[in-house]
């Protein structure tokens, strides 16, 4: 019978070592390099550096809004703090988390990991963004809640400006919350839904297409009595 | 077993580190630690991919009410953020520091930077409640339904706060989390536990506390400093 | 390691069912066991038992529909000449009022049935098939098929299982205090609002919340030990296929679970607090939870059938004696299908998201037919030419082939915009996943079961028996669901209690289906406890197989192998191997024999 030591000889390989089968350790020491503490210091200073900066750019910002009445826009903010950002956690994952010095497969783990997080955020913002784009081909015909030009039922505004559900001809060529906006003004209540309010977003456009507006249809309703 | 005799002390009055050896399922004590640093960044991996879902509800909320995410973020003070922010980034030092001390063997300096860091972890959690959570709730800027403020900037402006209290309130599970553990490891540390050839206790809950880190170098500019 | 090698000492180290001590303390010793194999029976255990309970729920919704429900008013003169109007409802099987309510009404009932349906629903997936091949045979057959004596985290994988039962415990809690009646897909703003004064809804919800964190565990601990504990002398390509899979299953595992944890927390404050982020008189966006949602619960269909097509692989290769057909292609269609899993979860929410989104996803749905189509071929190439047994696992592995590939196909109708808009949640859907789901992952599971039975529990079983139970299971399943696809496509809508006349033929021959699958499952059950009591003693390698765990004793000992095995041959290599513990009784040799007997 053999003798079954762990170190018994592997028809291929000839330098085989038990503790390591695989050979991940034959080039490299990854496992123990020792950070310097001037290394840990610098990365600390630029850490904080970085912070100061950004609150700076941020606060910048807010001053000349107020002194010179400069609007920045939001991208601009955006992109000048997530960039810091991105900096300031390359510099903490790759000294403090001494990833630079680890193994690739560490590194492997945590790409693989931003790059789901990307796919999460892109497709689900590819959804939320695009709510109210309809194929360019099929806007003539489709409307929310049906097609082309047609009577339907729906809560709205009657010639007395009362809050009513009946039957309304819906035009196939004009969203719905145009619709709306454009029958208030003909019945004059233009000043309660004019542009200078705040801007209606995608959410609220989409929230109105889909027939969700039945949950907050007080806010832009006037009252009869206000003209 | 043919491993125990790298390097592993046998008298009885070694430090304890020095006489602790891997678990029997695993070839060497290296094996053990390079196993013990993929788990962890696994580990790392599912807890971004956790914050993954706040950040797309912030992402996916700003673009839709801008005016709300401006109007809510400027309730909140910049100054306490960038002192937390400063905290954080200093403990972050501190842990990874004390890997450097137990790799060395400096016992004395370990410990205090054990000790720091959980102190540190403390500090921000006291000054998020004391300083930030507590003042902003008493006010009624609170999430969602509960708000109470009179003024808001905008109708949406609650769901700014939902996103703000179920972010940060995440990020802060983590703080007290990170610094509970980093207690353990100074009781460990305590007993001798953690030496030059054995600190992968350390060194898993610095990963962690520099991924609650990281995850706070990206909360903070986005919202404390959106203008 | 030569199999006579296994003989030369340790002798006295017994199975790892080997009884040490009184009741109690073996109790104890299982309850805070780190070894794998334990801990995989034990969820074998669990997982079974509440594939019972699950099962049970659905005979419930079968029987419900045997016929349609209908409220009939009747309206008569007596004899005092006065009109009595008289309503009855007829049809209903069940029919529990919540707390409070006394009297039954067409509402009672049809709430009955969302919450019997749920409870199916939700023990299936997040209790059943999630765990089922992961954790219960992965925890078992990975660190011995690795040549491993344990998982990489032992102490974890404890940790894992008891989050397990902790979890499962809340939902079960959730089910005891009345049920849910949300689907298992706890759409909001339903969810939010439904039984708004009563706590069972957020126990169901943390219940699946808390069974997140143990499949996320197992699956870091699968990875890590892949890594880091293969046997001396094995490659990434000399590991088995069901390996490969379980890997594949782990990376989603730890990917996508964490997303389930974030948006079921999210669930419970609005429940709770109404903080507003899925409710849009709050502002939010209802379809944002879907798209959260969907992010983890898609990829977790793959985390249910990847396990499965690596049994599958196993089973083909073992009971054909055949080297497998393009073992790299089917291992890295597993990494394929993994990484596919991803990008496409946006094809369950076509009626809600933009049009945009919808086109997106849908021609992304596509690319997963890829990589299954390799796997599906690369099996029947296997089986060409192959000695094929037909014994139970080898006719489960066979259903498989057959279930799973009907399941795939009637995808393709489902990822396609424009006849998705009029199959989405009709019967179509229902009866395309559970071809899927219950064709392919329980189908192969069972099959997995029977496969290594002998190995888990050293007991051969009644292969007679078994067979006859395999049959009336296949059967049993078409007839339940085949007839689903008809009903799906003339408009019969999921998740109603009652239907039009002309559903009533269909519903009746799908409900006798469903007597003869739970017939079939008893059968298998009965023969699984019998071997246990009386069968006969397993050989080590009763199959011929030729992974590890063939070359370990049946049942294995506490620590697997007696020495670290050394691999000197694939996992497939039939050609030129004779396999290890070879007993001419248990199992012919292909003729001619190998060359070359290498082992």
């Amino acid at each position: 019978m053999k003798p079954s030591t762990p170190s018994r000889s592997l028809d291929a390989a000839a330098a085989f070592d038990p503790t390591d089968p695989h050979g991940f350790h034959a080039h490299d020491t990854h496992g123990h390099h020792i950070v310097s503490l001037r290394t840990l210091l610098i990365v600390l200073s630029w850490l904080l550096v970085f912070t100061i900066l950004t609150v700076f750019a941020s606060r910048f910002e807010i001053w000349i809004a107020q002194a010179f009445k400069v609007e920045v826009p939001q991208s601009v903010n955006v992109l000048i703090a997530m960039s810091i950002a991105v900096i300031k956690g390359l510099l903490v994952v790759l000294f403090f988390m001494q990833l630079k010095y680890d193994s690739k497969l560490n590194s492997i783990i945590f790409a693989f990991c931003l790059l789901t997080v990307g796919i999460f955020l892109g497709f689900t913002a590819l959804d939320l963004f695009s709510r109210d784009a309809i194929d360019r081909v099929k806007k003539h015909e489709i409307v929310a809640g049906g097609s082309g030009n047609f009577n339907r039922s729906e809560w709205h505004y009657d010639k007395d400006g009362q809050w009513v559900f009946g039957s309304v001809q819906v035009d196939s060529n004009v969203s719905v919350a145009e619709h709306a906006r454009v029958r208030a003004r003909e019945d004059g209540h233009a000043e309660h839904h004019d542009e200078s309010g705040p801007a209606v977003s995608t959410a609220n456009r989409s929230l109105q297409m889909t027939g969700l507006m039945v949950f907050a249809p007080k806010e832009d309703h006037a009252e009869p009595e206000d003209h | 077993m043919s491993t125990e005799s790298h390097g592993i002390a046998t008298d009885a009055s070694a430090p304890l580190w020095s006489r602790l050896k891997h678990a029997h399922h695993f070839r060497s004590k290296e094996e053990e630690f390079d196993a013990c640093k993929i788990g962890m960044w696994l580990f790392l991996t599912t807890e971004v991919l956790l914050f993954s879902g706040l950040f797309c509800a912030y992402a996916i909320f700003r673009a839709m009410y801008p005016e709300a995410f401006r109007g809510g973020s400027h309730h909140l003070d910049w100054l306490w953020g960038s002192i937390n922010t400063g905290v954080l980034l200093i403990s972050s030092f501190t842990i990874a520091w004390s890997i450097r001390c137990a790799q060395m063997n400096q016992q004395a300096l370990l410990k205090f930077n054990l000790a720091f860091t959980a102190f540190c972890g403390l500090l921000f959690t006291g000054i998020k409640f004391g300083l930030e959570y507590g003042p902003k709730w008493a006010a009624g800027k609170r999430p969602g339904s509960l708000y109470d403020y009179p003024n808001p900037s905008t109708p949406n402006e609650p769901v700014w706060w939902s996103v703000y209290y179920a972010a940060t309130g995440t990020h802060l599970l983590h703080v007290l989390i990170g610094t509970a553990v980093i207690l353990i490891m100074l009781a460990r540390a305590q007993k001798g536990m953690y030496g030059p050839k054995h600190y992968t206790g350390i060194e898993i809950a610095g990963l962690y506390w520099h991924l609650v880190d990281l995850i706070w170098i990206f909360l903070f500019p986005l919202l404390y400093l959106i203008h | 390691m030569s199999h006579e090698a296994a003989h030369d000492a340790h002798h006295h180290e017994g199975s790892y069912l080997t009884r040490t001590g009184s009741f109690w303390t073996t109790v104890i010793q299982w309850g805070f066991t780190k070894d794998h194999k334990k801990l995989g029976v034990m969820y074998l255990t669990a997982v079974l038992i509440l594939f019972f309970v699950g099962g049970m729920a659905a005979l419930m919704v079968r029987a419900e529909l045997w016929s349609p429900v209908r409220q009939i008013t009747t309206t008569s003169v007596n004899d005092a000449g006065e009109t009595v109007t008289t309503t009855e409802i007829k049809g209903q099987m069940f029919n529990f009022p919540k707390a409070g309510e006394t009297a039954t009404s067409l509402n009672t009932g049809n709430e009955t049935y969302n919450r019997i349906f749920t409870l199916h629903g939700a023990v299936m997936v997040f209790m059943v098939i999630i765990p089922s091949i992961p954790a219960a045979l992965g925890n078992f057959f990975l660190p011995i098929m690795l040549g491993a004596k344990d998982v990489a985290f032992p102490r974890l994988n404890l940790l894992s299982w008891w989050i397990y039962v902790f979890g499962s415990i809340f939902a079960i809690a959730s089910v005891i205090a009345g049920g849910v009646d949300t689907g298992w897909t706890f759409y909001t703003p339903y969810s939010t609002t439904t039984d708004a004064d009563h706590w069972r809804v957020v126990f169901m919800i943390m219940g699946a919340f808390i069974l997140g964190f143990s499949s996320i565990l197992t699956g870091l601990n699968f990875i890590v030990t892949v890594h880091k504990l293969r046997a001396p002398g094995m490659g990434w390509f000399d590991m088995p296929l069901f390996v490969w899979a379980i890997y594949a299953t782990a990376i989603i595992q730890v990917l996508a679970t964490p997303v389930i944890g974030v948006t079921l927390l999210l669930l419970v404050l609005e429940r709770l607090f109404h903080i507003g982020i899925f409710d849009p008189r709050l502002g939010g966006d209802p379809v944002l939870f879907q798209h959260f949602f969907w992010f983890y619960s898609h990829p977790v269909v793959y985390v249910m059938i990847l396990p499965g097509m690596g049994i599958v692989s196993e089973l083909l290769a073992v009971h054909a004696h055949k080297r497998i057909f393009g073992y790299k292609a089917i291992a890295f269609a597993s990494l394929g299908i993994a990484g596919v899993s991803f990008i496409v979860w946006g094809h369950h929410l076509f009626a809600a998201e933009s049009e945009l989104a919808a086109t997106v996803f849908s021609a992304l749905t596509f690319l997963v037919a890829i990589p299954t189509a390799i796997k599906v071929f690369n099996w029947i190439a296997t089986l060409y030419k192959g000695s094929i047994v037909l014994n139970t696992p080898m006719f489960y592995a066979l259903a498989f082939l057959f279930l799973f590939s009907i399941g795939g196909l009637t995808g393709l109708p489902l990822a396609t915009l424009a006849t998705d808009m009029h199959l989405h949640d009709s019967y179509f859907v229902v009866a395309h996943f559970h071809y899927v789901m219950m064709g392919g992952t329980i189908i192969a599971f069972v099959g997995g079961i029977f496969h290594w039975w002998p190995k888990m529990f050293g007991r051969l079983y009644n292969e007679r028996w078994a067979l006859t139970g395999a049959v009336l299971v296949f059967i049993g399943f078409n007839v339940t669901f085949f007839t689903q696809f008809f009903l799906g496509t003339q408009g019969m809508p999921r998740r109603y209690a009652s239907y039009v006349d002309e559903f009533l033929t269909l519903h009746r021959i799908s409900t006798v289906g469903s007597w003869i699958l739970a017939l079939g499952f008893f059968i298998e059950a009965a023969v699984l406890i019998y071997s246990l009591v009386a069968g006969r003693k397993a050989p080590p390698n009763p199959w011929g197989g030729l992974t590890l765990e063939w070359e370990v004793e049946s049942p294995p000992i506490e620590h697997n192998f007696h020495h670290e095995p050394l691999i000197k041959h694939g996992p497939y290599d039939y050609d030129d191997v004779v396999p290890p513990h070879w007993d001419p009784k248990d199992y012919p040799l292909p003729e001619p024999l190998p060359t070359g007997a290498r082992h």
